[in-house]
């Protein structure tokens, strides 16, 4: 029978997607990794895990079906913790099993926690990931480290505001955004098996790529993000497609740096700059003024919130809610069909500088953060810089690396030193 | 230090090609045992397999069980023999084959299921055969050449498709002409099943475009400059 005095919680708006649209062999998923600078002691690790599951919900969170909505509650212990595997982020958990939505992998130096977008985004993913970190060095090396930069205080009783839907909390409901685009161009080739994925990560200096983006007058972000449009619309030329598709990226925004919220579940919205092949060839730096100029225009408070409206809007539809959730299952998947992954080329996600506190810095040697594979199997990109070294992951189900390659030669070309790392064992 | 000559980029000392484009990485100086930790296990994990194929077609089983059991009883309760009956089981019979063993298959469905539907329909006609008609043998002069043809020139097909590289216009071709030529068959064999001579009437025009038609694909296909012409002068 179960236990009906666990705590539970709604999904937040943007999770409630993820349940709905996967499938047999896919679902939508990330990973943050941090890699320190000895080999992980597993036996400290499962001390820290426990002690931090005892503080952070989300580590003890179970996916649940209910009636109408999925909802979480409350198991009361954290996963195990597994070893890596060469195919990271595989799908999670059944229809009907009570999975937890992430995982815990080591390898080597490297502690790596996999999730399931229903969970939260890729900052409070990392949040979590700090705060599991900062317990295991403190553990570990006897280092007391200060609850700042997204660690969590293991002393303080959880806040309701973590669990919160930042959401609902900040939406005003004056205006909507239509989600009407035109479909993007997407890079079509060999599909690895379901199971499988193709990363390739390049690892490079922070502080060249900075350089290198300043030179353009443009952030990080938005010169990846260009870089990847440039690489996409030159394979797009290549293929000589008939009718040529805008190449779009979806870029998420962490609404935590506009709004106070310390939310540690789901709280990004999508914005997709990209360009539009059609109306001719574009050089690199046409792309990096386009995508920055869209980033300056899109990436504000007004525009973010009627997106979040609409979004919102279409949960908290009397006769959405009140329709059985098989019924939206199958709505959602369509929806999703339409305007999830098909709207864009890729997704590039940058959690930028990941801070720590001066006690942990020296135990630590890089955070990475991955994609899982995406439903169409696209290529997509996660970057998350420490120190001087900036990683930025491409994940793929896709055998043909055509993009990664246009993408990483382009920033060998602008000077970049960039050192390949990958998944793939290419042997002979 | 490992670079690779056509990307440009640094590589993981254990890399032997570049994962960006397979070139070959030729670096006397690195000692295999000396290079760095792969920066992943070698291990996979393996997608669960989930049961719900298996639950749905038991599910399927059981449902078409009900009518096979309850056609049975009800025409023996009403006529006292067993008469009307068969057809539903054998009706039903063949729709499990065409349903369920495409469910469990998890490697070239298409083809496998194909066959087991193949042998099913032969098996089916057969007993129909049997059962209606028994003294006039259209199972072995009509049905069992008409589905062999079909079932031949779908393997064909479908093997070309698979592992060569044929052009899809040359595929095209190769399937109206088969398209023809089981026309034809079909009539040669209805024509010696009713007793006419084997002569083409009705088959003849399409014989003859379909294999105009399959060979204008065949042309097009080998020839770039044409191809090019017609998608300029027929571009949407």
């Amino acid at each position: 029978m179960a236990d009906t005095k666990r705590a539970w919680y709604r999904l937040d708006n943007a999770a409630k997607i993820y349940p709905a649209v996967r499938t047999m062999k896919w679902s939508g998923n990330f990973r943050v990794s941090v890699t320190l600078k000895e080999r992980v002691d597993i036996e400290v690790l499962k001390k820290a895990l426990t002690d931090t599951a005892e503080r952070l919900v989300s580590l003890r969170l179970e996916l649940h079906r209910g009636f109408f909505w999925y909802y979480f509650e409350d198991s009361g212990n954290p996963v195990e913790v597994t070893n890596d595997v060469r195919n990271p982020c595989a799908r999670f958990g059944g229809r009907h099993n009570n999975e937890k939505p992430y995982r815990i992998r080591v390898y080597e130096n490297r502690i790596a926690l996999e999730v399931f977008h229903v969970l939260t985004d890729g900052t409070g993913a990392m949040n979590i990931l700090k705060s599991l970190t900062a317990r295991y060095i403190s553990l570990k090396y006897g280092v007391n480290i200060p609850a700042t930069d997204g660690i969590v205080s293991l002393d303080e009783k959880p806040s309701d505001e973590e669990m919160e839907d930042a959401f609902k909390r900040y939406a005003r409901f004056k205006t909507v955004k239509s989600r009407k685009e035109l479909r993007g161009y997407h890079f079509r080739g060999t599909k690895l098996k379901p199971h499988d994925i193709s990363i390739v990560t390049g690892v490079m200096s922070a502080e060249r790529v900075h350089a290198v983006s300043r030179s353009y007058g443009v952030t990080v972000t938005e010169f990846i993000t260009a870089l990847m449009i440039y690489s996409f619309m030159q394979c797009q030329n290549e293929s000589r497609v008939r009718i040529e598709k805008p190449v779009k990226i979806s870029v998420p925004i962490n609404l935590r740096k506009i709004y106070p919220s310390k939310t540690l579940r789901n709280f990004a919205l999508y914005i997709n700059p990209g360009i539009e092949p059609r109306y001719g060839e574009f050089t690199l730096s046409e792309i990096v003024e386009d995508v920055h100029h869209f980033m300056k225009m899109n990436n504000k408070e007004k525009y973010l919130n009627a997106i979040l409206c609409k979004n919102l809007s279409d949960e908290m539809d009397l006769f959405k809610r009140i329709t059985p959730l098989f019924i939206k299952n199958i709505v959602m998947r369509a929806a999703f069909n339409m305007y999830g992954e098909n709207l864009v080329s890729s997704t590039f996600s940058n959690l930028g500088m990941v801070k720590v506190p001066a006690e942990m810095e020296r135990y630590i040697d890089r955070f990475d953060f991955v994609f899982g594979r995406f439903k169409r199997g696209m290529p997509s990109v996660a970057a998350a810089s420490f120190g001087d070294k900036l990683c930025i992951s491409w994940s793929s189900g896709i055998v043909e690396k055509d993009v990664e390659r246009k993408f990483f030669t382009s920033l060998v070309k602008t000077g970049i030193h960039v050192k390949i790392e990958s998944n793939l064992f290419l042997n002979g | 230090m490992s670079y690779c000559v056509n990307c440009g980029v640094e590589l993981n000392s254990n890399e032997r090609r570049c994962p960006l484009c397979s070139t070959p990485v030729i670096n006397p100086n690195i000692d295999d045992k000396k290079s760095e930790l792969p920066p992943y296990p070698s291990e996979s994990e393996l997608l669960v397999e989930r049961k719900i194929k298996r639950t749905t077609a038991f599910l399927i089983s059981i449902i078409l069980l009900v009518p096979m059991i309850i056609c049975p009883l009800c025409d023996h309760l009403v006529t006292g023999n067993i008469s009307w009956s068969l057809y539903a089981i054998l009706g039903i019979g063949l729709g499990w084959v065409l349903i369920v063993p495409p469910m469990m298959m998890h490697h070239d469905t298409a083809l496998k299921s194909a066959w087991v539907d193949f042998f099913a329909l032969l098996i089916f006609f057969y007993l129909i055969n049997k059962i209606t008609t028994p003294q006039i043998n259209w199972f072995e002069r009509l049905s069992l050449p008409i589905t062999c043809f079909i079932i031949f020139a779908f393997t064909f097909v479908a093997i070309l498709i698979k592992y060569t590289n044929v052009k899809p216009l040359t595929i095209i071709a190769l399937i109206i002409f088969l398209v023809g030529v089981f026309v034809t068959e079909a009539e040669i064999l209805i024509n010696l099943f009713i007793g006419r001579e084997a002569l083409l009437y009705w088959s003849l025009p399409s014989i003859i475009a379909c294999t105009a038609l399959s060979f204008i694909f065949l042309i097009i296909s080998r020839l770039a400059n044409l191809k090019a012409a017609i998608k300029k002068r027929m571009h949407i």
